[in-house]
Order: C-alpha cells, then sequence, then structure tokens
C-alpha cells in the first residue's frame, strides 16, 4: 500500500491568479514564498506563477478557467469542494472581523452540534472563485497526527 | 564606501520576512518621480546627434562634460556616460520611452529611419501601450521607444529594466522604495490568450512581452522546428508607478553577465527624485535589508538582478 503521508500543496486556479495571490496576503495573512516567472526555465518558465503559504499550507496559483457557482453562492452549490482551515477560537473571530473590515462576503458563523468536533465555520470564496471555508474546533487543544517527514 | 547593511536591517529583515511585498511599508521611501536614466554609451557626439531631433520639441538643454553628456528638461535628465564597450541590453526588454509631440511621432520615425536607423512598429501590454509606438536603438544599443503625448513633458514617459527575481525587486521598488503596482501581465488567462494571437503571427507585440517556450531539442532541430506545436505565453510584467511617471519589470529574456556582486554604484541606471531629506531617506534604506551606499545627497540601490538606481534627495 502506498504510504502517503500528508497533503503537500495545492494548486489554485483563477483567471487572474495574481488577484487570488494577493487575496490570500491581504485577507488572510499568507505570505509570497516566490514568484516562477523566469523566461530561462524551459518548458516551467515564463508562465507566471506564484507560490505562498497560508498557516502552514503552501498554495500554488495558476491563471487557469474553469466553472465556478456564481460568486454569490458562498457555500459552493453543488461543487462544495474547499479547502478548510482550523484555527482557534480567537483567531477564528479575528478573521471573521477582517473578512468584514475587507468587504468579503462570507457565510456564517455556521455553528455546528454541541457534542461534534467542530464549533463555528465561515465561508467565503477568493477572487477566482476557490471556495474556503475556516473553522474552530472544541477539541482544539488535541494535536491531530504530526506529519513524519523523516525518519529519526 | 561600504555596503551598509546594520544589525538594524538584518532585524528588519527577519521580521518582515518577504510578507506584504505589495505594499509599500509604512514609513517607505517616498519618491516623486523617475527622474531620468543614466546611459552607457559609445561616444557622446554620435549620441547627441542622434538624440537632438528626439528630443526637439522638448524644452531643455544640453550639458557636455569630460565624459559625460547631460541632456537637462525640466525635473528630468538624459545623462550618457561614454564607456569603450558600453553596457547595454539591445536584444532585451530594457528600454527607455520618451515622449513625442504627437503630431510628429510618424514624421520623426521616418527621419530616424531615413538616417539609418532600424525602426520597429510594435505595441506592448500596459493599457497605455497597446497602441503602435516606434522603437529603435542609439547608436551604442539603448533601446529607444516613442510615447505619442500631448508634449514633451515630462521628457520620459516610462523605464523598463529586466528582471529575473520579480518578488525582490517588488520588495525594493514597492516595499521600500514606494511604487504602487499599476498594472501587470501574464497571470491573468486574456495574457495567455493574447500569446496566442502573437503567435499566429497576427500580432506585432514588442518581441520581449512574448515567449515561444524553448524545447531542448532546439540546439538539434534548429531550422526545422514545427512551430505550431509549440506553446507561446506572455512573458511576466509588472509596472510601477512613480508620480506621473512609470517604471517597468520585464522577465529577463536571457542571463546576462552582471557586475560583481558588491558593486552597488553604477551605470546603466534608473535616477528617482524624491523631496525627502537624504538623512531621513538613508535612515529608512538603512532600515531595510537591500544593499545601499550613500554618497552625498544621492543613495544607490543595487537590484538582485544587476540594476542599479539612484535617488536624488532634496
Amino acid at each position: 500500500m502506498a504510504d502517503i503521508e500528508s497533503i503537500s500543496h495545492s494548486g489554485m486556479v483563477a483567471p487572474d491568479s495574481r488577484a487570488v495571490h494577493t487575496f490570500y496576503e491581504t485577507v488572510l495573512s499568507g505570505v509570497r514564498e516566490e514568484t516562477v516567472s523566469r523566461s530561462y526555465e524551459g518548458t516551467r518558465g515564463g508562465n507566471a506563477h506564484s507560490c505562498g503559504i497560508l498557516g502552514d499550507y503552501v498554495f500554488v496559483t495558476f491563471p487557469r478557467r474553469r466553472d465556478v457557482a456564481p460568486l454569490e453562492q458562498l457555500r459552493g452549490g453543488e461543487d462544495s469542494f474547499r479547502h478548510g482551515f482550523a484555527v482557534s477560537r480567537t483567531r477564528f473571530d479575528e478573521i471573521t472581523q477582517r473578512l468584514q473590515e475587507q468587504g468579503v462576503p462570507f457565510e456564517g458563523p455556521l455553528v455546528h452540534p454541541e457534542r461534534g468536533p467542530l464549533g463555528e465555520s465561515i465561508y467565503f470564496r477568493d477572487p477566482g472563485g476557490n471556495y474556503f471555508e475556516v473553522c474552530w474546533r472544541r477539541d482544539e487543544d488535541v494535536q491531530y497526527n504530526p506529519v513524519r517527514v523523516a525518519e529519526e | 564606501m561600504a555596503t551598509e547593511t546594520s544589525a538594524a536591517a538584518e532585524s528588519a529583515r527577519q521580521a518582515a520576512g518577504f510578507a506584504a511585498v505589495l505594499k509599500p511599508v509604512d514609513g517607505h521611501i517616498s519618491i516623486d518621480s523617475v527622474a531620468g536614466v543614466q546611459l552607457e554609451v559609445r561616444d557622446l557626439a554620435e549620441a547627441r546627434a542622434f538624440y537632438e531631433p528626439i528630443f526637439w520639441d522638448a524644452a531643455g538643454s544640453w550639458k557636455p562634460s569630460a565624459r559625460t553628456l547631460t541632456f537637462e528638461s525640466g525635473s528630468q535628465s538624459l545623462e550618457l556616460v561614454q564607456k569603450a564597450k558600453p553596457r547595454t541590453f539591445a536584444d532585451g526588454g530594457q528600454h527607455t520611452a520618451y515622449r513625442v509631440r504627437a503630431t510628429r511621432v510618424s514624421s520623426l520615425a521616418e527621419q530616424l529611419a531615413e538616417a539609418g536607423h532600424s525602426v520597429e512598429w510594435w505595441h506592448e501590454d500596459h493599457p497605455q501601450e497597446r497602441e503602435l509606438a516606434p522603437y529603435l536603438h542609439d547608436p551604442s544599443g539603448n533601446r529607444v521607444q516613442l510615447v505619442a503625448a500631448s508634449s514633451a513633458d515630462p521628457l520620459i514617459a516610462h523605464v523598463a529594466i529586466e528582471v529575473h527575481a520579480f518578488d525582490y525587486c517588488e520588495y525594493l521598488y514597492v516595499r521600500e522604495l514606494g511604487g504602487e503596482v499599476d498594472y501587470y501581465h501574464g497571470w491573468r488567462v486574456e495574457d495567455q490568450t493574447a500569446a496566442k494571437a502573437w503567435l499566429d503571427g497576427d500580432d506585432p507585440a514588442a518581441p520581449w512581452t512574448r515567449r515561444d517556450n524553448p524545447g531542448w531539442t532546439d540546439f538539434r532541430d534548429q531550422g526545422s522546428k514545427n512551430r505550431s506545436i509549440r506553446v507561446p505565453r506572455p512573458n511576466t510584467q509588472v509596472f510601477l508607478r512613480y508620480g506621473d511617471t512609470r517604471l517597468g519589470m520585464i522577465s529577463a529574456t536571457k542571463t546576462r553577465q552582471e557586475p560583481p556582486e558588491e558593486q552597488i554604484v553604477g551605470t546603466p541606471r534608473i535616477l528617482f527624485r524624491s523631496s525627502m531629506a537624504a538623512d531621513q531617506a538613508a535612515a529608512r534604506a538603512d532600515a531595510e535589508p537591500v544593499p545601499h551606499e550613500r554618497h552625498g545627497r544621492s543613495i544607490y540601490f543595487r537590484d538582485a538582478d544587476g540594476n542599479f538606481s539612484e535617488l536624488r534627495c532634496g
């Protein structure tokens, strides 16, 4: 059996990939790591795409057009594929406030069942229509399977 | 003078990371405008004979000295430095765009062509440069663009440089020097669509604004390659605004020999003007990690790709 350990990164697509990356930086406090855009890198070069980090998660963004639900369908319509980020309870309120300040439409907070793992979630879309959920967990003190990056 | 890399700058670099490079940092150096360029030329008299007809309707005057020649026009200047082997980028995207009264652009282009200069009519991708404009080289190989305008004041509409490391360069020219991102090209689906039109041969785009993916077999198949299987791409570009002037960063079209890494003052270089006092600007430069030197009221920078610039303070 393939012994896969974790998700490494996501390749995000949008009609304007830089606008998406700017959204991650300015609204979600992401950090841009590197813009691959150089002309001499052969078949991978010249086509600008940015690599950035949200929390501990790596995104690469590419200019592509794809069918997405209308932006007003904050929860994605029939296609509810999304990235879900867990944050602390305090941080959750900060993010909600940040979205309001930045004029980013979002749905929620949705209160999850009291005996379930999730406390609340909000849902929103980036400028390319990619769908996100941010939640806080009721068991936020529990450490989930830490990623083993190398044998000790 | 040694490069200034203070402990404060290092701690600022570590604290900031490369986050928020798209926005000028609080307390950034305030630049009023691109104040000109300093270019290397082989022969000053030859260069003057080339530029004089271009500057014919610009209010200004020539100021010669032993090994330099300057054309001053209002708050801007073209400063020519004589070098036996001028460092120019004739085959790349680096260029200086001069304003010329719209009514004389065509006749001037014809006049320059009759004088033996090869004039090409291309467009670029910035929204203000989508009409065809004449491009040519000065006798030393510096690329020149003529921009149709209501007047030749200010003289220089924009300057474009070649870069490889966009993130580093945005750190310097946006975060530290306060440029505002005016337009970017290459990140959008429509930019890719435009590149396909170029491959069909219907689009006179400036050559540095498009690229065709190289293949490893090109050296072997030169001349016989079926171009229809190529993948046309937009060449990445970011344009920054400083006052009424613009700096374009064009993805470098080739790898070039750079001056020694420790060299901070050099040519060709962009000239920026700031009304800030030199002490104040220097203090802000010291708080950032980009190498710089101060000489009198000027602060000199060098970006990661060997492009030089000079900030002339009030």
